[in-house]
């Protein structure tokens, strides 16, 4: 049996390393690995599930053709090769190649995905995307005020005597985090939760403060009144550090009182919050990114952010803003969230991208050219972007559709052809982290199955049959040596590390600090905190101080009374990993959770069957009635494939995020009734 | 006892159930062996809400083994592990009512129990079984300790005395969540969760009801010539051992369960069955009365080692206390069948006073009904025969066995046996 390290490249916070058994190009068993020590303990239950995964028999080894009854069969590889590449040059021929839309979604992370776009570039160009779903509104909140996205490194966490978890579950999203926030609390640190649901890293809390969703902004600004008005904060580092203080004191016009009507948090219970925040220093905040999918996220993030700027908790061991870490994506020439800005330039081969958030809409408007095909590698837009029932429609205004994926997700399911997806542990790469300060070497550990090619070599068999001719540096030759020696290459004259420096296991970022901003160097316009932007106002075009900004739900969701939240299930990476044996095993069906008040009021009890409707579509689920959920909202998690009921994104409408091209999905109301059978 | 054990923190587990799928992915089990239990599942806003971990503890004095009736359970020299041999398994179940962790479960396809083994093939090489090498939060150790009785164990009711290889690495602190503003609305209530381990088992009640009668009819026989004929007696008494291979998971395997005679009250029973099913077919050669005293006297025997087996039993009425063992009831159906009014009226006095006790017990629960109408049939049918009227009329006899038959049915409904989580909800 050979044993291997490597490192899980799903869209997650842990990036964890683990060590992996192979055996008969079979993975048997999954490890954990001590050298990372943001992960010692190993991967969560998805890793895990990585045994499964790997040899799933619903895995698709085969390329795949639609045939005129609408099922589809196996064909050879070239055949499929050979469909495709034709496809996309009559389409290029007749329409142009930004007929042809490119989607990437987060499915797995890698230096590699950039090999497709040497590929398009080479095409002719193809419209693409721009923004992101997850979390680009708190980035460039972060960016616009610490200049640089960072934070301490995981296991600094300990030593905060107070941690304020806003809006974020790691116990179910970022589970190797649970020890240090354990170890703090064990230490005598107070652990404040702050979240509209009774989520399990709440009940390992001491307080929970039950807001209600889309206010936090309302909130902080309260407390940073609060903290002003009883001389709480940290005038020296203000002083020096802090660019737009005396604005923003003096934009300060939320009292306590009035926020109380806004979160629905007693006035008293607001002073005392500030208290805790004012004299708790150290204080760590672990925002998570639920928070900023509202059309007021980047703003709400500025706010909350303000909290540890007034402090003075930023730069220190056991204080910080730990929104997210992107020190060791050291090979990136423009870094998130940049890099989701579309190009504004015109006569490059991405000028045409569509929003992520308004993917449908925007697929169906846009014109010269009209979209006529689209390959879709990655990713899953059927179901987790919003306004799913617009992104269908647009998937089947098409003429031609490609999706590479390991599974047959909803997605794929609307494919004239499907070529099968390397997995994991089928190709080289070098994956970075947005918690864990690590750069990772994921090897090559198993062969694929015959019919399978990794994305970099179906992009060599499309060139080369397009004519295309793309050198070696920017789309290697097939095998892994080839892609080794990519990689080798893509990473030289970034840093002093080579690609053997990495094969021993996770390496700390060069240049990394574990106390983030201990230079107290800030690389924003003006070199201070800034917590007055004028790069805000200018970019965005909103206030160029932190403000609270109240939701609009729009017109069509009045006469709906619930609202609906879809956050990450513990046990999915959006929609990846549900489909699993292990993972159904170990998880509660999907259901949509309501208060008992809400369900009992609609006459729906536990296990029934309901209808969840609003003016944009509806969809059929189970309810379940649960403590967790506050009256007035309810709860779907997200990534529920459609033979389980689908996602609450046929519910929500594609709005975006005030800053940084984000998608908005959290500002939605529904309405829940029994279903008729 | 020194050895190695489960170590587990609380304050880490977050019931993320990495270590239920690390167990199924290392071990293929076709059941998960291993659950997380949660305490205060109802979020109760008074308490903290804690998980726990947990599969086989392996224990020093395992109730599991030592009751086992067939001997499937062994215990693996070099890691201590309980494991259990499933192609001695009776699937009789007997193992999941003493498990006061609910380690042994009863696999449906395979007709047998499947277990925790401790992964005692990578524990004998010195790595960690797979549910606590997998433990992404360091919630579940495996190290070595000095193994305690159950007091360790803060969620469990303590002094059970068997050293499970299980310990908390700190106190449980019960500090509960403040939530702000205070959730007032529409809480669920802790209550209705009952019924979770109750082991009515209609294969049961009959094998033991009919058990009951037959050494009930032994003894009318004996002190009465009205009573039936050897030959009657000899087949009904079949009847019981009959109806228990249904119960069995593997009828197949039914000649092992005398086997731990020494340490499990099922084989005891199984060996009295025996003996006075050979007591009665005796009978048929050698009608004397020192053979008759001796089969009355094996039913006796058998009654007690049915009442035995349900000892050990969580429910609201005790086992010995209750209006249903078989002891009693055979006494009572004895004495309406000899006519013998003094014994009779003895034992309906004791059953009278034992039947309204778990009808208190039970007030108000839903079940209270088949109280009464047990209640209401030993009432008629004492009656009818203390006034002489009808005696032996058919109707009070369907009447006054119909009524046994019901409590033996109470019996079972108020029997359960130990479990985590009835101890959990409990606490």
């Amino acid at each position: 049996m050979d044993e291997f390290i490597t490192v899980c490249p799903r869209n997650c916070y842990s990036t964890c390393t683990f060590k992996v058994q192979v055996e008969n190009n079979t993975i048997r068993r999954i490890l954990p690995y001590s050298g990372n020590r943001a992960t010692p303990e190993g991967p969560c239950i998805k890793g895990l599930s990585y045994i499964e995964r790997s040899s799933s028999p619903a895995r698709i080894i085969n390329p795949l053709i639609r045939t005129s009854r609408g099922t589809f069969e196996k064909i050879p590889k070239a055949e499929a090769l050979d469909i495709v590449s034709s496809k996309l040059s009559s389409l290029k021929e007749k329409y142009g190649p930004h007929s042809i839309l490119w989607y990437r979604g987060s499915g797995m992370s890698g230096l590699t995905n950039e090999i497709g776009s040497a590929f398009w570039k080479a095409f002719g160009g193809a419209t693409t995307t721009y923004g992101n779903l997850c979390w680009p509104a708190g980035l460039e909140a972060v960016r616009l005020t610490l200049g640089t996205v960072k934070h301490n490194v995981p296991w600094d966490l300990p030593n905060a005597r107070t941690i304020i978890i806003w809006g974020k579950n790691p116990a179910e999203t970022n589970i190797q985090e649970v020890p240090f926030i354990a170890e703090a609390r064990r230490s005598g640190a107070r652990i404040v939760s702050i979240d509209p649901l009774r989520t399990p890293t709440a009940d390992k809390s001491d307080i929970l403060y039950r807001i209600k969703p889309g206010t936090d902004a309302a909130l902080a600004l309260a407390i940073s009144r609060i903290l002003i008005d009883n001389n709480l904060i940290d005038k020296v580092f203000i002083e020096k550090y802090v660019r737009g203080y005396e604005q923003f004191r003096h934009s300060l016009t939320i009292t306590p009182g009035e926020a109380e009507k806004i979160t629905g948090i007693p006035e008293n219970e607001i002073n005392r919050l500030a208290q805790i925040i004012g004299t708790g220093a150290p204080v760590t905040f672990l925002p998570g990114y639920g928070l900023q999918r509202h059309l007021n996220g980047g703003q709400t993030i500025r706010c909350i952010l303000a909290l540890a700027v007034l402090t003075g908790n930023i730069g220190k061991p056991g204080a910080g803003f730990n929104y997210a870490n992107l020190q060791s994506y050291v090979f990136d020439t423009i870094k998130e969230p940049e890099s989701y800005y579309p190009d504004n330039e015109t006569d490059i081969p991405f000028r045409r991208s569509l929003s992520m958030a308004g993917l449908g809409k925007d697929m169906l408007k846009i014109k010269d050219p009209e979209l006529k095909g689209a390959l879709v590698e990655r990713g899953n837009p059927f179901l987790q972007s919003p306004d799913s029932t617009l992104v269908k429609q647009a998937f089947r205004n098409l003429e031609f559709k490609v999706v590479i994926d390991q599974f047959m997700t909803d997605t794929a399911e609307s494919a004239d052809i499907i070529l099968p997806a390397k997995n994991m542990f089928e190709q080289s790469d070098i994956v970075g982290s947005y918690w864990s300060p690590y750069v990772q070497f994921k090897p090559k550990v198993l062969e694929p199955p015959d019919n399978v090619i990794p994305e970099s070599e179906i992009y060599y068999e499309l060139s080369e049959r397009l004519g295309l001719k793309i050198p070696a540096e920017q789309i290697p030759l097939p095998g892994n040596e080839n892609i080794e020696h990519w990689l080798e290459k893509r990473i030289n004259g970034y840093t002093q590390l080579r690609l053997d420096d990495l094969r021993n296991g996770p390496v700390p970022a060069p240049g990394l600090q574990e106390i983030a901003f201990s230079d107290l160097n800030f690389k924003t316009r003006s070199g201070k905190i800034e917590l007055f932007s004028e790069e805000a106002k200018e970019k965005w075009k909103v206030l160029a101080l932190p403000e609270y900004v109240p939701i609009v739900y729009g017109s069509y969701s009045e006469k709906y009374p619930l609202v609906l939240l879809t956050p990450n299930a513990g046990n999915r990476i959006h929609s990846q990993f549900g489909n699993l044996e292990v993972i159904k095993e170990n998880s509660d069906k999907p259901a949509v959770l309501f208060s008992a008040a809400d369900a009992t009021r609609r006459k729906i009890y536990d296990g029934c069957r309901i209808r969840l409707f609003n003016d944009r579509g509806e969809i059929f689920s189970t309810a379940k009635i649960s403590e967790r959920i506050p009256e007035g909202t309810v709860v779907l998690y997200n990534g529920i494939w459609l033979n389980e009921g689908g996602g609450g994104n046929f519910l929500i409408e594609g709005r975006m995020t005030d800053m940084g091209y984000g998608s908005a999905f959290h500002d939605n109301r529904v309405e829940a009734e029994q279903a008729v059978l | 006892m020194k050895g190695k054990g489960f170590i587990f923190n609380q304050e880490l587990c977050v019931n993320c159930k990495a270590c239920i799928a690390a167990c199924s992915l290392e071990n293929k089990f076709t059941l998960p062996v291993r659950t997380v239990v949660t305490f205060n599942e109802n979020r109760q806003q008074e308490r903290a809400v804690s998980h726990l971990s947990i599969a086989c503890n392996h224990c020093g004095i395992p109730l599991c083994m030592n009751g086992c009736p067939s001997k499937a359970y062994i215990r693996n020299a070099a890691t201590d592990a309980v494991i259990i041999d499933q192609e001695k398994c009776l699937g009789c179940n007997y193992c999941t009512w003493n498990c006061p962790y609910d380690a042994p479960k009863f696999d449906t396809r395979k007709r047998v129990i499947g277990k925790c083994h401790l992964c005692y093939t990578l524990v004998a090489d010195g790595s960690l079984p797979a549910c606590a090498q997998a433990c992404p939060t360091g919630a579940l150790k495996y190290d070595r300790f000095e193994r305690h009785d159950s007091a360790a164990i803060p969620l469990l009711p303590e002094g059970f005395g068997i050293e499970p290889a299980l310990r908390f690495s700190e106190p449980v602190k019960n500090i509960p969540l403040e939530i702000i503003p205070p959730d007032n609305t529409g809480k669920l209530s802790a209550a209705g969760k009952g019924n979770i381990n109750s082991k009515a088992d209609w294969s049961l009640v009959l094998f033991s009801f009919s058990a009951t009668i037959a050494a009930a009819l032994t003894i009318f026989s004996f002190f009465s010539d009205k009573g039936p004929g050897s030959l009657i007696i000899s087949l009904l008494s079949l009847v019981p051992g009959i109806i228990s291979l249904f119960h069995l998971g593997k009828p197949l395997r039914a000649w092992r369960a005398p086997a731990n005679i020494r340490y499990s009250p099922l084989s005891r029973e199984i060996a009295c069955y025996i003996l006075f099913v050979t007591a009665n077919f005796l009978m048929l050669f050698l009608n004397f009365p020192i053979f008759r005293l001796f089969s009355v006297f094996t039913g006796l025997i058998l009654l007690i080692s049915i009442d035995s087996v349900y000892y050990y039993s969580t429910g609201k009425i005790r086992t010995f206390l209750h209006s249903g063992q078989t002891f009693i009831s055979a006494l009572l159906i004895a004495s309406f069948f000899t006519g013998e009014l003094w014994p009779f009226i003895f034992t309906v006095i004791i059953k009278l006073s034992l039947s309204v006790r778990g009808l208190t017990a039970y007030r108000s629960s839903g079940t209270e009904m088949i109280f009464f109408f047990r209640l209401a049939a030993l009432v008629i049918s004492s009656a009818s025969l203390l006034t002489g009227i009808s005696y032996p009329a058919l109707p009070v006899f369907l009447i006054f066995l119909t009524g046994e038959l019901l409590d033996r049915i109470i019996f079972y409904i108020d029997f359960y046996p130990r479990s985590i989580k009835a101890s959990l909800n409990n606490t």
